[in-house]
């Protein structure tokens, strides 16, 4: 499938994601299930966020809450001025045929309408693209995706990865800020998936806000971020990418037990010959190790890690660290740190980098 | 699970949860079953209750055997028929025609009945209803559809006017039914019964016209019957009396039973058909269950289940859908069945034993009930339960397929550029299931053709009565009891306003007679002058009557029943007044298909051969005003204008009479008919609601697809209530087309019932223009609920994510 870089776009800038504390229970024979616990979240103009998580850690219910598919039990989520989950089930649906492109794992593409059909109908219903311009709208968004030669099929006729653009075509459709893709290529071989990938990329260089649901950690990783969920629970970016040998829920005990600390510019964060109380994780800013015997230093950026081994070992720092600029820095509770290090290859790993001096 | 749940073994716990689980689905099934097996119980209970209470009635009535028709007669000649080898007994019954002024005012015509035997004994039993069983001297017992109509009973007296114009006060002793004169009593229903004591208090001499005979043996055989009548005659012969009229009736039969038995073979014709409706709705919506169950099936196949035990399994389900039906369908056709005998029996009158239970009717709604849904269901579970364990899992999680390939309709509506999406979706979801849509139609257009064709029908009837009232146009008919001069008559019916014509008319009895010129029938002679304008004959063979015709006869039909092998050019010797000749028969006309024997010869032939010298008994007179309000009006003014001067005056009656009476018959009978088009219609609606059930619970999943691209509500609405609108509509257009040949059998096998006779079909807009609003209002209905929940979805449900 040929994919071409640039999507036409009237750019929507300026509209922000928010979700606030949102809880969301399910009842169940057995009881009610919790499967969101206060998730706070915020997605701005431009980003391509990646939601990933393990099959039952929330990722779709997450993404139901955004797309006003579900309801949160609390909490609030905010799009634009809009809070969705007051809005009634018929005026979500409305609403979201002006706001949000939403892309399936299985397409959903309507078996009875063509392609262009299908393209089409998501301006008939909002009624936002005027009646003569729709047409040609389609058209043109089946062209971008590359479905130009097949827009009179029905989707039994075309492939997986074709009926896949076309449903994005639909996305499209009318426009809309956000677009919402969940597991977009699931049912994909990898090579369509890439590509489908490629579309969701020039959408975010537009100034879209793009979410994608995916289990490829791979594709994952073509994401500006990614938001990783545990048993429903957001676990802290820093702690993900600075840990990535521990498991899922290692990673969300993690974030349980550790605290920011905010430094300003040349604030110290630890001494040569302190006790530390935990291992340190660097989430934005820049700080400066000093060795103690050498006196040389040694910058790190976000997401590295400091006082593993001083931690691990029982001895007190044998480095200054200071901030470069203003910095945040989690302290990873030591306790639970050991207790991570002795189930998981954690020590091996950080052994096999010299960067971490305390 | 509940705990009595426990007890059942896992796969019979399954088929319980099937019933109970999805109660719409299983609502719809037994509603399915249960409407054709409740229509099987009405008509089957019916066919059993109103023949053998009609013709219980009839028995326990001791009804005559045989009716004669001759001069005025005493006792004397009662006494000697009783004397008679083979009768039983004899009664004399004298009509005295009298008028009575009704509550309202107005005066209308009374027949009064008087016999000899007392009612207890009598021949043609009455039943009494309320009041005195016997009338005394002066007082009257009166039949229940004239006490019905003015609101009569005991102890009400009526102002009687007698035939000299004196008046009499008589009082109403009690009310009772005629049990015996069957519809023929609605063309002559104002009746009383009197004392043979009363006649001459109501200034008419003291004699009978009327023989009634029961046979002493054999009163169920037709040959027995005939050799006392034969003994009969020969009493009568003896004695000098001639027989105008003669009728034999087995006793066991009610007259009307013929034509009753064609109706209710007609409602049985429907009521098979609605059966077979039914059976492919059920056909119909297990297809869609096992559809839906395809991934349990896959499941119960991998874990070890055969086939024919998930078709042991699904045939239990179709049982206890066919026992659920019967639970319903059971007590209300018994119901219906009942209602239905009670509705014919006002209708012929005669009472009904009460409610009863059938089993005849039970057993054959028990053996539908249970055979039709297997038999429907068979064929879907055996292709379900056949599924391979890898499509019956996978089949479903996905969204519905449609072909890659356009079909034929398809390829049509894809090229109507100018609908929008949303209505495209529902045009092409309509015919999207296609065995489905054609078994949707078939049930909706049968129902609308049926129910078209019933109005057609009526329609048909109607002109038929019209063409055959066509013998008797006339506004108002003037009858003497004996000849007036042609010129006197005329000058007074002319001299009343709005009178447009007066035409005499000889009518008189004659005998048939064999070759030994004995006696073997009776028959009406009437002569209209040739060429009158008050009689428009449908001649079947040979011609009218003309002018310079001498003993020619057009003959009714009944001589083709009664004369096998009759056809024009023939001769029949008849004895007219005293007066035997060979008479030529010219043509054949069709009548009611009544068997009385009827012929026209013209007046001036006619009225020689009576021996009336410019004289007529009776006369027919024509107005401007055709209204029945007009011709009573007139009819009144004839009446009194002519006993002002001292006419033995017979009648004066207003020629719509007759007529209105039969359209109302004939309203009554399309009653039943519309009955049973709506309960064709009930199943094609029923079908129609499931039809698109199923259509919504299949595609739910789009559904939410849809909300989830920005559907509202109402646009979910409007999607599945155009789909409904448009079945409705292609239903209506062929039902309108069958509707054509449905008429003409239908009218066909009612009008041969009871005219004996095909009939010319016509048709009316009325029934289309109902019809289609009908539908309409069966869509948008049939529809309301599958749209409702299809708009309440919420897209988490239908697309489940997780």
């Amino acid at each position: 499938m040929a994919v071409t870089s640039a999507l036409p776009q009237v750019p929507h800038m300026g509209e922000s994601i928010r979700m606030r504390k949102i809880v969301k229970k399910f009842k169940t024979v057995a009881g009610d299930v919790t499967v969101l616990k206060g998730v706070d979240a915020e997605f701005h103009p431009g980003e391509f966020v990646g939601v990933v998580g393990k099959s039952g850690s929330g990722k779709s219910t997450l993404v139901n809450m955004l797309t006003g598919i579900d309801k949160p039990t609390s909490g609030e989520v905010q799009i634009g001025d809009t809070l969705v989950h007051k809005l009634s089930e018929s005026d979500r649906s409305r609403w979201r045929g002006l706001n949000l492109g939403i892309v399936f794992q299985f397409y959903q593409l309507l078996p009875v309408l063509s392609l262009l059909e299908n393209t089409m109908l998501p301006m008939d219903i909002a009624g936002k693209i005027p009646p003569t311009e729709r047409e040609s709208r389609a058209l043109d968004l089946l062209r971008q995706v590359g479905l130009e030669h097949d827009v009179h099929k029905l989707p039994a006729a075309v492939s997986g990865g074709q009926q896949q653009a076309a449903a994005i075509a639909r996305a499209l459709a009318n426009d809309p800020p956000f677009i919402i893709a969940d597991e977009p290529t699931g049912n994909l071989d990898s090579r369509t998936a890439e590509s489908i990938f490629g579309i969701f990329e020039g959408l975010a260089a537009q100034g879209k806000t793009i979410l994608v649901v995916t289990h490829d950690p791979q594709l994952a990783q073509r994401t500006s971020r990614t938001l990783l969920l545990c048993d429903g629970e957001v676990i802290h970016p820093a702690v993900a990418a600075a840990l990535p040998w521990l498991s899922h829920p290692q990673m969300l005990r993690a974030t349980h037990h550790s605290r920011p600390i905010h430094l300003d510019a040349g604030q110290s964060l630890a001494k040569t010959g302190e006790t530390l109380e935990g291992v340190f994780v660097i989430v934005s800013g820049t700080l400066e190790q000093t060795h103690a015997d050498s006196g040389e230093p040694l910058r790190l950026g976000a997401n590295r890690i400091l006082g593993h081994n001083a931690f691990l070992m029982g001895r007190p720092a044998r480095a200054e660290v200071a901030a470069v600029e203003p910095s945040e820095v989690l302290l990873l509770d030591g306790a639970v740190y050991q207790d991570l290090a002795a189930h998981s290859s954690l020590r091996a790993e950080l052994a096999k980098t010299g960067e971490d001096w305390l | 699970m509940k705990p009595w749940q426990s007890y059942l073994r896992p796969s019979w716990r399954k088929v319980l949860s099937d019933l109970i689980g999805n109660r719409t689905r299983t609502l719809l099934v037994v509603a399915s079953i249960a409407v054709g097996v409740f229509a099987v119980g009405m008509i089957a209970g019916s066919y059993y209750i109103i023949p053998s209470d009609m013709n219980d009635s009839y028995s326990s009535a001791n009804p005559a055997n045989i009716q004669i028709q001759t001069r005025p007669f005493d006792e004397n000649l009662i006494r000697a028929v009783e004397r008679t080898r083979g009768v039983s007994s004899a009664d004399g019954e004298r009509t005295v025609s009298v008028r009575m002024k009704t509550p309202d005012g107005d005066w209308v015509s009374l027949s009064l009945i008087a016999r000899t035997q007392p009612f207890a004994e009598r021949i043609d039993l009455v039943k009494p209803l309320s009041g005195a069983v016997e009338p005394g001297k002066n007082e009257l017992i009166l039949e229940k559809r004239t006490a019905e109509k003015y609101s009569l009973g005991p102890g009400d007296v009526l102002e009687l006017k007698l035939e000299d114009d004196s008046i009499r006060r008589m009082k109403i002793a009690g009310t009772a039914q005629d049990l015996t004169s069957g519809i023929g009593g609605m063309f002559n229903n104002t009746k009383g019964y009197i004392s043979d004591e009363s006649i001459e208090w109501l200034h008419e001499p003291y004699y009978f016209s009327r023989l009634l005979v029961r046979v002493a043996e054999g009163d169920n055989d037709p040959a027995a019957i005939q050799a006392v009548a034969d003994n009969v005659k020969d009493t009568l012969a003896k004695d000098g009396y001639e027989i105008y009229q003669i009728q034999k009736n087995p006793t066991n039969v009610h007259p009307m039973e013929s034509i009753l038995q064609a109706i209710i073979q007609v409602l049985l014709y429907l009521g098979v058909l609605i059966v077979f409706l039914s059976g492919s709705l059920i056909s119909n919506t297990l297809t869609a269950l096992l559809n839906q169950h395809l991934p349990q099936i896959g499941v119960m196949k991998l874990v070890g289940a055969q086939r024919r035990q998930i078709i042991r399994l699904y045939l239990a389900l179709i049982l206890s859908f066919g026992l659920l039906s019967l639970v319903i369908a059971i007590p209300l056709g018994s119901w219906a069945a009942y209602a239905l005998s009670d509705f014919a029996a006002g209708l012929i009158n005669f009472p009904l034993r009460g409610f009863r239970i059938v089993p005849q009717a039970i057993l054959i709604q028990i053996a539908i009930g249970l055979f039709v849904p297997l038999l429907a269901g068979i064929w879907p579970v055996v292709r379900g339960a056949g599924v391979t364990v890898d499509s019956a899992i996978s089949g479903g999680s996905h969204m519905q397929e449609a072909p890659a390939q356009k079909s034929l309709v398809d390829q049509g509506l894809g090229r109507l550029r100018s609908l929008s999406r949303p209505l495209l979706i529902s045009v092409r979801n309509t015919f999207r299931r296609k065995g489905r849509l054609v078994l949707t139609l078939l049930t909706l257009t049968l129902g609308g053709a049926i129910f078209i064709s019933v109005f057609n029908v009526q329609v048909s009837l109607n002109h038929k009565i019209e063409q055959i009232t066509k013998y008797f146009s006339a506004d108002v008919n003037l009858d003497f009891n004996r000849p007036y001069p042609i010129h006197q008559v005329t000058a007074l019916v002319r001299g009343v306003d709005e009178v447009v014509s007066v035409e005499p008319w000889a009518i008189g009895q004659a005998n048939v007679l064999n070759e030994k010129d004995e006696v073997v029938d009776s028959l009406t002679l009437l002569g209209p002058p040739a060429n009158s304008p008050l009689v428009t004959p449908i001649i079947t063979e040979g011609r009218w009557i003309q002018a310079d015709d001498k003993n020619a006869l057009t003959v009714n039909e009944a001589f083709m029943r009664k004369v096998p092998g009759l056809k024009v050019g023939d001769t029949i010797r008849l004895k007219v007044g005293t007066r035997k000749a060979d008479w030529t028969v010219v043509g054949i006309f069709q009548f009611t298909g009544i068997n009385d024997l009827i012929a026209y010869s013209h007046y001036d032939h006619l009225a020689r051969t009576l021996n009336y010298t410019a004289s007529a008994a009776a006369y027919r007179i024509t107005t401007l005003d055709h209204s029945l309000e007009g011709q009573t009006r007139l009819a009144q003014q004839i009446d009194a204008r002519f006993r002002a001067r001292g006419y033995d005056i017979n009648s004066v009656e207003a020629g719509a009479t007759i007529t209105n009476s039969v359209t109302e018959y004939i309203g009554v009978l399309t009653a039943f008919l519309v009955v049973m088009a709506l309960l064709t219609a009930s199943v094609g609606s029923i079908g129609m609601a499931g039809t698109l059930s199923m259509n919504v619970m299949e595609r739910t999943r789009e559904i939410g697809v849809l909300r989830a691209i920005g559907a509202y509500d109402t646009m979910i609405l409007r999607l599945v209530l155009v789909e409904g609108l448009l079945i409705g509509l292609i239903s209506f257009v062929l039902g309108a087309l069958l509707s054509f040949p449905i008429t003409h059998v239908l009218a066909d096998v009612i009008s041969m019932a009871i005219f004996s006779a095909p009939a010319q079909t016509a048709f009316t807009l009325q029934g289309f223009v109902i019809w289609l609003g009908v539908v309409i209002l069966l869509s948008v209905g049939a529809s309301l609920i599958p749209a409702r929940n299809a708009s309440r979805m919420t897209i988490r449900e239908v697309l489940a994510y997780e």
